[in-house]
């Protein structure tokens, strides 16, 4: 009976799990499918310091109808997704820019990944909450992803 | 011989709670004695209207700085944040100079917001002889509580 027990708590998690995995991976192929949208897509390298200091994580996420910001420390990894958006109406939303910063304090490796359009790009979504929800999903490893399939080296 | 181990073990636990909660609260005062020697207080008063239009998702601890430039504090847990921002002026080895310091603290659930700038050109504050690597990991001792503690002595909250 335990065994039993045991065996749908397994699944249940694994379930849930794969839940999870899914909804990063969504958002991730969203991120990229936005950056895709646009006709130019900007690499800047940024000057860090050798004096640069950081600690701590972070998976933070703040959001309106007239922007995201997603702030990810882990490791010697730092990194924010911005987009700036408006109009979220008839399951549509107007994304006017979509910004990576990167810094990889270990690999030395620091720079920002910019599109931007002055008239706006139309996505299709499902709601703002949704929206929200699943980008406020995406860890390090979904934006190490994004940036590669943009053809950005990663080590 | 095992009590003897347990007492031991909680004496070790209970000292080394108090030294943590008694650093982290000497750096707190630290902060109100700069916050007081420079003086100016800048209260934001849209600081409720501009949140009220944003969501929260995640959790926060991190620290990020530039030597002898800055350090920015941010830590989000169960729906109150807190942003310190302290930065410096350097003149030489022996002095660390506080130019300003902001504060942004918010409680979602007790509705509780308090946004402060504080900086004056003609008043500064020495860290005296600190270095920016010491105080750095002082300030990694704070909690949003010693942040609260902080802003109830400064008639804040």
């Amino acid at each position: 009976m335990m065994k039993k027990v045991n065996l749908v708590l397994l699944i249940l998690l694994l379930i849930f799990l794969s839940g999870c995995q899914s909804k990063s991976e969504a958002a991730r192929e969203t991120v990229y499918d936005i950056y895709e949208m646009h006709s130019t897509i900007v690499l800047e390298d940024v000057s860090i310091e050798d004096n640069f200091f950081y600690s701590g994580f972070s998976s933070y996420t703040t959001a309106s109808d007239e922007d995201f910001k997603l702030i990810l420390l882990k490791n010697d990894v730092y990194s924010e997704l911005i987009i700036k958006w408006e109009d979220f109406s008839n399951e549509e939303v107007t994304i006017k820019l979509i910004q990576i910063i990167y810094y990889d304090f270990e690999n030395e490796a620091y720079f920002t990944v910019k599109s931007e359009e002055e008239d706006g790009l139309i996505l299709d979504v499902e709601s703002y909450d949704e929206l929200v929800f699943d980008f406020s999903k995406i860890r390090i490893d979904d934006i190490q992803w994004v940036l590669e399939k943009l053809g950005y080296e990663i080590e | 011989m095992k009590k003897i181990l347990l007492f031991l073990i909680s004496v070790i636990i209970s000292i080394s709670f108090f030294s943590c909660s008694v650093s982290s609260r000497d750096t707190s005062e630290q902060i109100i004695e700069m916050i007081e020697t420079i003086g100016l207080k800048e209260i934001d008063q849209n600081f409720y209207q501009d949140l009220k239009s944003y969501d929260y998702h995640g959790d926060a601890y991190y620290l990020l700085g530039e030597k002898n430039e800055y350090i920015e504090l941010v830590m989000y847990y169960k729906q109150k944040y807190v942003q310190l921002i302290i930065e410096f002026d350097v003149i030489d080895d022996t002095s660390l100079i506080v130019e300003q310091i902001k504060v942004e603290y918010f409680d979602l659930l007790d509705e509780m917001y308090v946004n402060f700038d504080v900086y004056d050109e003609m008043n500064s504050y020495d860290l005296n002889e600190k270095s920016y690597e010491d105080f750095f990991i002082e300030l990694e001792a704070l909690s949003i509580s010693d942040i609260e503690w902080m802003l109830t002595s400064l008639n804040l909250m």
